[in-house]
This record gives C-alpha cells, structure tokens and sequence, in this order.
C-alpha cells in the first residue's frame, strides 16, 4: 500500500509577502519537506547511534516524489512584523502531514499514529489486529 | 602515460578547451579534479556517494555524477560543467530563466540541476512538466520543493524554441 500525491492546495498567511517570489518558494519547499516527513523520511535509531546518516538512507523528496503545488499566499498584516510580515520557513511544516494522514484515513480508515506513513506500516496497520 | 610514480598525466576536454592535468592520483574523484586543480568550483559536493546530484556535470552528453567518477575514466572525453553553460559573460537562457523563476534558493543544487537541465533540453527541446521531473530526479533540492525549477526549465525551453512573446 503505498500513498502518492496527486494535488496538493494550501492557503498560507504570511502577514506580507515582501519578496512574493520568495515566499512562494519558501511555502513550496516547506510543504515538500512535511510531505516528506508524513511519507518517507525516517530518523532510525539503534543503541543512541543514528543509522540513517547518508543520503542514501536519509531519503527525501525528489522531483518525481513532489507533486504540482498550487500555493495561495493570504496577507493579513501582523502588526509585530516589519512591513506586516510574519515569519514563513516553518510555517509550511505545521498542516501537510496531518492533512496526509487524515487524506488516508479518509481513503483506507485507517488512523496512523506515527510517521511516516510507509507502505510497511500501511500495510501492518491493515491487517486485523494490525498495529499503527 | 605517469610521471610521478603513482600519478598520472590526464588530457580531456572541458567546457569547450583541451585541459591537461599532471600529477594526479589515476582514482582521484573527477569532482576534486575540477574544484580543486582545474579551479571549477561550481560543481558541489552534497554527499559524495551519488545520491544527490549536486556534482553533476556532463561527459559525453550525459549527466554524471562526478563525485563517482575516477579522473583517470575521463582522458579524452568531452566534460561539461556548469561553468561551461554560458558562452560569455552573460547567463544563457536556462540560467537566466531558472534564476528569473525563483527556481534558486540557497543554490547548492543549481549547478547540478542546470546541467541535468540542459542535457534534458539537449534530447527533448519541449518536454512536458513530467518529463522535466524525471529529467531532474537524480538532483536533490531541500529548499524549493522543485516548483519553480521545473517552472524556470518549462520556460527556458518554450524560449530556446524561439516561441517566447
């Protein structure tokens, strides 16, 4: 069982977009990062010592993992930031990996309760008596 | 051909010139060779095991990863870096349009990503948006979630067409 994005929409306030490029760019490489987290990224751990430490077992989103991103950026002035701003690099990492659990949820029933959403752990958690 | 006993005399030809390198360890990465003899420094290191694409350069019209290859495999082959996409002064097409784009953020992958771009482009002058990702798969970006790097290459290519308004 494994998960792919077909779309992914989000709407992010960001106070104001002082370099609107920029923003946009931050918000899409931030969705990829958390869309990432919900799916394949994976810190494994034995003894206290890290194994996944090289790219090739640390693995991370490429361009055929990520899907088109339609990102609308909503500006309501925050009156604590220059220019209205508020800050955007972590904000993209706070809704993606809920809202891939519960899109599963949505299309399997089954509720996770930790990440990532393997095709492993999908395919455990469907199981009768199945754990998550 | 050696001289120094252990290393090597290596002839290729890179971004258009014929170089030679003396003195070489034969199974020193073509990525040190670059950065470190020649003085090409746009060709990164991301990881050095291949994964992430940002040493990639272009060997006989494809995209390598130059953190794996040995200098010795490269005598008398025809090298493209980065450095090498331009042909003056000013950014070709596909720089200008990956930059114009936003399709560079901390800018670590970009030279990696511009190669594997213009080999795509070199084989396909106007692929759709899935064959842009697959053309790009073995370039690793943390920062841009690759949106507007595979905007900024849909675009190059539409110019490089001769279509642009």
């Amino acid at each position: 069982m494994e998960v792919g994005i077909v779309g992914f929409w989000s709407a992010q306030d960001v106070g104001k977009a002082i370099h609107p490029v920029l923003v946009e760019g931050q918000l899409e490489g931030g969705s990829l990062q958390a869309l990432g987290f919900a799916l394949v990224e994976e810190m494994k751990f034995e003894d206290g010592r890290l194994l996944s430490n090289r790219m090739t077992n640390c693995i991370i989103p490429t361009a055929l993992d990520a899907p088109e991103m339609d990102i609308r950026v909503v500006e309501c002035a925050y009156d604590g930031g220059p220019f209205g701003a508020k800050g955007i690099g972590e904000l993209p990492m706070d809704g993606c990996a809920p809202a891939v659990l519960a899109a599963i949820e949505h299309a399997t029933g089954i509720s996770l309760n930790s990440l990532p959403a393997s095709p492993e752990k999908l395919i455990r958690a469907s199981q009768p008596g199945g754990d998550l | 051909m050696r001289n120094e006993a252990g290393t090597a005399v290596i002839r290729f030809r890179l971004n258009g010139e014929e170089v030679r390198v003396e003195g070489v360890p034969p199974m020193e990465r073509l990525l040190d060779t670059l950065r470190e003899r020649v003085g090409l420094t746009g060709s990164k290191e991301g990881c050095g095991e291949g994964e992430c694409g940002a040493c990639t350069v272009m060997i006989a019209g494809r995209a390598v990863n130059s953190c794996l290859v040995p200098v010795c495999q490269v005598e008398g082959e025809d090298i493209v870096t980065v450095e090498g996409l331009a042909s003056s002064e000013s950014l070709s097409p596909l720089q200008a349009e990956l930059v114009a784009a936003g399709g560079a953020q901390c800018g670590i992958c970009t030279p990696g990503v511009l190669v594997a771009a213009r080999v795509l482009l070199d084989r396909n002058n106007s692929p759709s948006r899935a064959e842009i990702r697959e053309g790009i798969a073995g370039n690793l970006c943390r920062c841009t979630g690759y949106q507007k790097i595979i905007d900024g290459i849909e675009r190059a290519a539409v110019i490089e067409r001769g279509e642009s308004g």
